[in-house]
Protein backbone atom coordinates (compact mmCIF):
# COMPACT_ATOMS: atom_id res chain seq x y z
CA UNK A 1 0.00 0.00 0.00
CA UNK A 2 3.06 2.22 1.07
CA UNK A 3 4.29 1.27 -2.28
CA UNK A 4 1.78 2.05 -4.29
CA UNK A 5 0.93 5.73 -2.80
CA UNK A 6 4.55 6.68 -3.12
CA UNK A 7 4.43 5.99 -7.07
CA UNK A 8 1.25 8.17 -7.73
CA UNK A 9 2.68 11.11 -5.83
CA UNK A 10 5.58 10.75 -8.23
CA UNK A 11 3.78 10.20 -11.50
CA UNK A 12 1.80 13.38 -10.11
CA UNK A 13 4.95 15.62 -10.07
CA UNK A 14 6.19 14.20 -13.03
CA UNK A 15 2.96 15.30 -15.26
CA UNK A 16 3.40 18.92 -13.48
CA UNK A 17 7.00 19.29 -14.01
CA UNK A 18 6.60 18.78 -17.86
CA UNK A 19 3.44 21.04 -18.07
CA UNK A 20 5.57 24.40 -16.02
CA UNK A 21 8.36 23.30 -18.89
CA UNK A 22 5.98 24.28 -21.91
CA UNK A 23 5.16 28.09 -20.52
CA UNK A 24 6.72 30.52 -22.84
CA UNK A 25 8.10 34.06 -21.65
CA UNK A 26 6.70 37.12 -22.45
CA UNK A 27 7.38 41.04 -21.76
CA UNK A 28 5.14 43.95 -21.52
CA UNK A 29 6.24 47.08 -23.54
CA UNK A 30 4.76 50.26 -22.04
CA UNK A 31 5.62 53.78 -23.45
CA UNK A 32 4.79 56.81 -22.75
CA UNK A 33 3.99 60.05 -25.07
CA UNK A 34 3.47 63.66 -24.05
CA UNK A 35 1.99 65.92 -26.34
CA UNK A 36 3.57 68.96 -26.50
CA UNK A 37 1.42 71.92 -24.21
CA UNK A 38 1.35 75.42 -23.85
CA UNK A 39 -0.96 77.60 -21.97
CA UNK A 40 -1.32 81.68 -21.79
CA UNK A 41 -3.25 83.60 -19.27
CA UNK A 42 -3.19 87.00 -18.63
CA UNK A 43 -5.03 88.62 -15.77
CA UNK A 44 -5.91 92.25 -14.74
CA UNK A 45 -6.61 93.37 -18.46
CA UNK A 46 -7.73 96.10 -19.06
CA UNK A 47 -5.36 98.50 -18.07
CA UNK A 48 -6.27 101.86 -17.57
CA UNK A 49 -3.63 105.01 -18.18
CA UNK A 50 -5.45 108.06 -17.28
CA UNK A 51 -3.03 111.24 -18.05
CA UNK A 52 -3.66 114.71 -16.48
CA UNK A 53 -4.14 116.38 -19.28
CA UNK A 54 -0.63 118.51 -19.14
CA UNK A 55 1.52 116.16 -21.31
CA UNK A 56 2.53 114.99 -18.45
CA UNK A 57 3.42 111.19 -18.37
CA UNK A 58 0.55 108.77 -17.87
CA UNK A 59 -0.19 106.70 -14.17
CA UNK A 60 -1.35 103.32 -15.16
CA UNK A 61 -4.16 101.73 -12.41
CA UNK A 62 -2.55 98.60 -12.26
CA UNK A 63 0.08 95.72 -13.80
CA UNK A 64 -1.00 93.13 -15.62
CA UNK A 65 -0.02 89.17 -14.98
CA UNK A 66 1.00 86.74 -17.68
CA UNK A 67 1.02 83.20 -16.84
CA UNK A 68 2.91 80.87 -19.13
CA UNK A 69 2.74 76.61 -18.66
CA UNK A 70 4.68 74.54 -20.86
CA UNK A 71 6.36 71.59 -21.26
CA UNK A 72 9.04 71.96 -24.18
CA UNK A 73 12.51 72.88 -24.03
CA UNK A 74 12.57 75.85 -26.01
CA UNK A 75 9.23 78.29 -26.75
CA UNK A 76 8.89 81.92 -27.87
CA UNK A 77 6.31 84.23 -26.94
CA UNK A 78 5.18 87.29 -28.97
CA UNK A 79 4.00 90.51 -28.33
CA UNK A 80 2.42 91.92 -31.32
CA UNK A 81 0.64 95.67 -30.98
CA UNK A 82 -2.68 96.03 -33.07
CA UNK A 83 -1.04 99.76 -33.17
CA UNK A 84 2.47 100.03 -33.07
CA UNK A 85 2.53 100.66 -29.13
CA UNK A 86 0.67 103.80 -29.87
CA UNK A 87 -2.95 104.18 -27.60
CA UNK A 88 -5.18 105.71 -30.79
CA UNK A 89 -8.75 107.39 -30.69
CA UNK A 90 -11.52 106.82 -32.81
CA UNK A 91 -12.53 110.60 -32.95
CA UNK A 92 -8.59 112.17 -32.25
CA UNK A 93 -7.71 112.12 -35.75
CA UNK A 94 -5.41 109.66 -37.30
CA UNK A 95 -2.41 112.63 -37.87
CA UNK A 96 0.77 111.25 -35.08
CA UNK A 97 -0.05 114.05 -32.64
CA UNK A 98 -3.29 112.44 -32.03
CA UNK A 99 -1.87 108.93 -31.20
CA UNK A 100 -0.19 108.50 -27.72
CA UNK A 101 3.01 105.86 -27.62
CA UNK A 102 3.74 103.66 -24.21
CA UNK A 103 5.68 101.28 -23.28
CA UNK A 104 5.28 97.65 -21.85
CA UNK A 105 7.96 95.81 -20.04
CA UNK A 106 7.37 91.86 -18.82
CA UNK A 107 9.69 90.49 -15.61
CA UNK A 108 9.91 87.33 -15.31
CA UNK A 109 8.75 86.71 -10.86
CA UNK A 110 11.06 84.21 -10.20
CA UNK A 111 9.59 80.60 -9.68
CA UNK A 112 11.17 77.45 -7.41
CA UNK A 113 12.86 75.00 -10.00
CA UNK A 114 12.97 77.34 -12.89
CA UNK A 115 15.52 79.11 -14.45
CA UNK A 116 15.47 81.02 -17.55
CA UNK A 117 17.55 80.44 -20.19
CA UNK A 118 17.32 82.44 -23.35
CA UNK A 119 16.38 86.47 -24.20
CA UNK A 120 13.29 88.62 -23.68
CA UNK A 121 13.26 91.70 -25.54
CA UNK A 122 10.73 93.34 -23.22
CA UNK A 123 13.17 93.47 -20.20
CA UNK A 124 13.19 96.78 -19.92
CA UNK A 125 10.01 99.05 -21.51
CA UNK A 126 9.90 98.96 -25.45
CA UNK A 127 7.35 100.51 -27.66
CA UNK A 128 5.65 97.73 -30.01
CA UNK A 129 6.42 99.87 -32.93
CA UNK A 130 7.54 95.76 -34.00
CA UNK A 131 6.66 92.31 -32.72
CA UNK A 132 8.76 91.91 -29.42
CA UNK A 133 9.93 88.10 -28.32
CA UNK A 134 10.87 86.15 -24.75
CA UNK A 135 12.82 83.16 -26.03
CA UNK A 136 13.18 80.22 -24.00
CA UNK A 137 16.74 78.50 -25.89
CA UNK A 138 16.81 75.81 -23.36
CA UNK A 139 15.31 74.37 -19.75
CA UNK A 140 11.93 76.20 -20.52
CA UNK A 141 9.82 73.64 -19.18
CA UNK A 142 8.15 75.64 -16.52
CA UNK A 143 6.22 74.54 -13.23
CA UNK A 144 3.26 72.82 -13.36
CA UNK A 145 1.41 75.93 -12.18
CA UNK A 146 3.61 77.83 -14.68
CA UNK A 147 5.78 80.94 -14.59
CA UNK A 148 4.73 84.89 -14.68
CA UNK A 149 5.99 87.50 -15.78
CA UNK A 150 4.58 91.10 -14.41
CA UNK A 151 3.43 93.17 -17.28
CA UNK A 152 3.76 97.05 -16.46
CA UNK A 153 2.92 99.79 -19.31
CA UNK A 154 4.20 103.42 -18.68
CA UNK A 155 4.11 106.23 -21.13
CA UNK A 156 6.34 109.10 -21.04
CA UNK A 157 6.09 113.07 -20.63
CA UNK A 158 4.90 114.94 -23.90
CA UNK A 159 8.26 117.25 -24.99
CA UNK A 160 7.32 121.20 -24.84
CA UNK A 161 7.18 121.25 -28.34
CA UNK A 162 4.68 118.31 -28.82
CA UNK A 163 0.81 119.32 -29.38
CA UNK A 164 -1.33 117.76 -26.27
CA UNK A 165 -3.12 114.66 -26.46
CA UNK A 166 -6.70 115.96 -26.93
CA UNK A 167 -9.21 115.35 -23.90
CA UNK A 168 -12.53 113.82 -24.38
CA UNK A 169 -12.17 110.74 -26.34
CA UNK A 170 -11.21 107.05 -25.59
CA UNK A 171 -7.68 105.80 -26.43
CA UNK A 172 -7.04 101.97 -26.66
CA UNK A 173 -4.70 99.45 -28.18
CA UNK A 174 -4.90 95.62 -28.15
CA UNK A 175 -1.29 93.55 -27.61
CA UNK A 176 -1.64 89.89 -28.45
CA UNK A 177 0.33 87.52 -26.70
CA UNK A 178 1.29 84.02 -28.63
CA UNK A 179 3.05 81.28 -27.93
CA UNK A 180 4.92 78.82 -29.89
CA UNK A 181 6.73 75.75 -29.30
CA UNK A 182 9.98 75.02 -30.28
CA UNK B 1 -10.13 42.79 -27.60
CA UNK B 2 -7.04 44.23 -26.12
CA UNK B 3 -6.01 45.66 -29.13
CA UNK B 4 -9.29 47.74 -29.11
CA UNK B 5 -8.68 48.76 -25.10
CA UNK B 6 -5.59 49.94 -25.69
CA UNK B 7 -6.18 51.88 -29.00
CA UNK B 8 -8.81 53.62 -26.87
CA UNK B 9 -6.64 54.48 -24.42
CA UNK B 10 -4.01 56.08 -26.32
CA UNK B 11 -6.47 58.65 -28.21
CA UNK B 12 -7.91 59.71 -24.66
CA UNK B 13 -4.32 60.72 -23.86
CA UNK B 14 -3.89 62.86 -27.09
CA UNK B 15 -7.39 64.12 -26.92
CA UNK B 16 -6.95 65.79 -23.39
CA UNK B 17 -4.01 67.88 -23.63
CA UNK B 18 -5.00 69.55 -27.44
CA UNK B 19 -8.10 70.31 -25.70
CA UNK B 20 -5.92 72.54 -23.35
CA UNK B 21 -3.75 74.08 -25.71
CA UNK B 22 -3.99 77.80 -25.60
CA UNK B 23 -1.74 79.74 -28.20
CA UNK B 24 -2.56 83.38 -27.77
CA UNK B 25 -4.29 85.78 -25.40
CA UNK B 26 -4.77 89.64 -25.38
CA UNK B 27 -3.90 92.47 -23.40
CA UNK B 28 -5.97 95.48 -23.92
CA UNK B 29 -4.57 99.20 -22.52
CA UNK B 30 -6.85 102.11 -22.40
CA UNK B 31 -5.92 105.65 -22.19
CA UNK B 32 -7.96 108.58 -20.56
CA UNK B 33 -6.92 112.17 -20.85
CA UNK B 34 -8.35 114.97 -18.13
CA UNK B 35 -9.86 118.22 -19.83
CA UNK B 36 -6.75 120.83 -19.00
CA UNK B 37 -6.65 124.45 -19.73
CA UNK B 38 -5.06 127.90 -18.82
CA UNK B 39 -4.26 130.97 -19.79
CA UNK B 40 -1.90 133.42 -17.72
CA UNK B 41 -0.39 136.59 -18.12
CA UNK B 42 3.12 136.74 -16.58
CA UNK B 43 2.89 139.81 -14.89
CA UNK B 44 0.55 143.40 -15.32
CA UNK B 45 1.36 145.68 -18.08
CA UNK B 46 2.43 149.19 -17.47
CA UNK B 47 3.45 151.23 -20.14
CA UNK B 48 3.69 155.52 -20.54
CA UNK B 49 0.64 155.89 -23.00
CA UNK B 50 1.86 159.48 -23.98
CA UNK B 51 5.03 160.37 -26.03
CA UNK B 52 7.15 163.53 -25.91
CA UNK B 53 5.16 165.64 -27.36
CA UNK B 54 2.08 164.76 -24.55
CA UNK B 55 0.38 162.65 -27.61
CA UNK B 56 -1.58 159.49 -26.94
CA UNK B 57 0.37 157.18 -28.33
CA UNK B 58 -1.24 154.79 -31.39
CA UNK B 59 -0.43 151.49 -30.23
CA UNK B 60 0.61 149.49 -27.31
CA UNK B 61 1.99 145.84 -27.41
CA UNK B 62 0.48 145.38 -23.96
CA UNK B 63 1.50 141.32 -23.80
CA UNK B 64 1.53 137.90 -24.65
CA UNK B 65 -0.94 136.01 -22.86
CA UNK B 66 -0.54 132.34 -22.76
CA UNK B 67 -2.84 129.79 -23.55
CA UNK B 68 -2.51 126.18 -22.66
CA UNK B 69 -5.72 123.41 -23.70
CA UNK B 70 -6.24 120.27 -24.92
CA UNK B 71 -10.01 120.77 -25.81
CA UNK B 72 -9.85 119.61 -29.70
CA UNK B 73 -10.85 123.49 -30.54
CA UNK B 74 -11.34 126.54 -28.31
CA UNK B 75 -12.03 130.38 -28.23
CA UNK B 76 -11.19 133.00 -26.04
CA UNK B 77 -13.51 135.71 -24.66
CA UNK B 78 -12.09 139.02 -23.81
CA UNK B 79 -13.76 141.35 -20.78
CA UNK B 80 -12.76 144.77 -19.69
CA UNK B 81 -13.86 146.43 -16.25
CA UNK B 82 -14.09 149.72 -17.27
CA UNK B 83 -15.69 148.97 -20.79
CA UNK B 84 -17.49 151.93 -22.62
CA UNK B 85 -19.33 148.92 -25.12
CA UNK B 86 -18.28 145.86 -26.88
CA UNK B 87 -15.67 147.65 -29.20
CA UNK B 88 -13.98 150.31 -26.94
CA UNK B 89 -12.55 149.63 -23.72
CA UNK B 90 -11.47 152.12 -21.25
CA UNK B 91 -8.22 153.19 -18.68
CA UNK B 92 -9.39 155.22 -15.54
CA UNK B 93 -7.49 157.22 -14.15
CA UNK B 94 -7.11 156.03 -10.11
CA UNK B 95 -9.07 158.53 -7.50
CA UNK B 96 -11.35 160.11 -10.10
CA UNK B 97 -13.42 159.29 -13.43
CA UNK B 98 -11.29 160.86 -15.90
CA UNK B 99 -10.99 157.55 -19.08
CA UNK B 100 -8.51 157.30 -21.63
CA UNK B 101 -10.84 155.07 -24.36
CA UNK B 102 -9.28 152.46 -26.43
CA UNK B 103 -9.67 149.47 -28.76
CA UNK B 104 -8.06 146.24 -28.32
CA UNK B 105 -6.69 143.31 -30.79
CA UNK B 106 -5.59 139.86 -30.03
CA UNK B 107 -3.50 138.61 -32.23
CA UNK B 108 -2.95 134.62 -32.81
CA UNK B 109 0.77 135.42 -35.10
CA UNK B 110 -0.28 137.89 -37.60
CA UNK B 111 -4.27 137.05 -37.69
CA UNK B 112 -6.31 139.38 -35.29
CA UNK B 113 -8.68 136.60 -33.44
CA UNK B 114 -10.99 139.13 -31.10
CA UNK B 115 -10.97 142.60 -31.43
CA UNK B 116 -14.30 142.47 -29.16
CA UNK B 117 -15.50 142.62 -25.97
CA UNK B 118 -17.44 139.12 -24.73
CA UNK B 119 -16.93 138.09 -28.29
CA UNK B 120 -16.00 135.02 -28.54
CA UNK B 121 -12.86 134.70 -30.73
CA UNK B 122 -12.00 132.60 -33.71
CA UNK B 123 -11.81 128.96 -32.93
CA UNK B 124 -8.23 127.50 -32.34
CA UNK B 125 -6.96 123.89 -31.91
CA UNK B 126 -5.50 122.50 -28.89
CA UNK B 127 -2.25 123.85 -28.06
CA UNK B 128 1.77 122.88 -27.65
CA UNK B 129 2.41 121.78 -24.33
CA UNK B 130 4.33 124.67 -23.99
CA UNK B 131 1.59 126.76 -24.85
CA UNK B 132 0.08 129.16 -27.60
CA UNK B 133 1.16 132.70 -27.12
CA UNK B 134 -1.14 135.33 -28.29
CA UNK B 135 -0.70 139.18 -28.70
CA UNK B 136 -2.41 141.54 -26.94
CA UNK B 137 -2.52 145.40 -28.04
CA UNK B 138 -4.07 148.55 -27.48
CA UNK B 139 -4.55 151.04 -30.11
CA UNK B 140 -5.35 155.04 -28.97
CA UNK B 141 -6.57 157.68 -30.69
CA UNK B 142 -5.26 161.24 -29.74
CA UNK B 143 -8.11 163.89 -29.87
CA UNK B 144 -6.04 166.67 -28.68
CA UNK B 145 -7.36 166.00 -25.19
CA UNK B 146 -5.61 167.15 -22.27
CA UNK B 147 -5.25 163.65 -20.01
CA UNK B 148 -4.37 164.77 -15.80
CA UNK B 149 -1.69 163.08 -15.08
CA UNK B 150 -1.47 159.86 -13.18
CA UNK B 151 -1.81 156.06 -13.17
CA UNK B 152 -4.78 155.00 -15.29
CA UNK B 153 -6.13 151.42 -14.91
CA UNK B 154 -8.03 148.88 -16.91
CA UNK B 155 -8.77 144.98 -15.41
CA UNK B 156 -9.14 142.46 -18.17
CA UNK B 157 -10.49 139.24 -17.94
CA UNK B 158 -9.81 136.29 -20.05
CA UNK B 159 -12.06 133.13 -20.75
CA UNK B 160 -11.23 129.83 -22.06
CA UNK B 161 -14.22 128.14 -24.11
CA UNK B 162 -14.49 124.57 -25.24
CA UNK B 163 -15.77 124.25 -28.47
Amino acid sequence: MKKLTVLLIAALLAVGFVGAAETSSGSLVVNGSVTGYTLLSVTDSPILVTFNGTGAAGTPDRTANLNLKANRTAWTVTFDSANDGLLVSPTAGVEATSKIPYKVQATLIPAVGFTFTGTNQLSSAVQLTEPKKIEATSAGRTPKAGINYTLTVSAIDQADADILWQADTAYTDTITISVTQG
Amino acid sequence: MKKVLFLMFVCSLVAVPLAASQGSVQLIINGNITPYSSISMPEPSTFWILDEDDNLIPSKHVGDPLVIANWRAWKVKVDSLYKLDMEQGRLKLDGSEVYIPYRFALYDGAEVIASRFNDPSVSLPRTAVAGRPLSLYFYFSDDDTRWPAGIYRDTLVFSLIAD
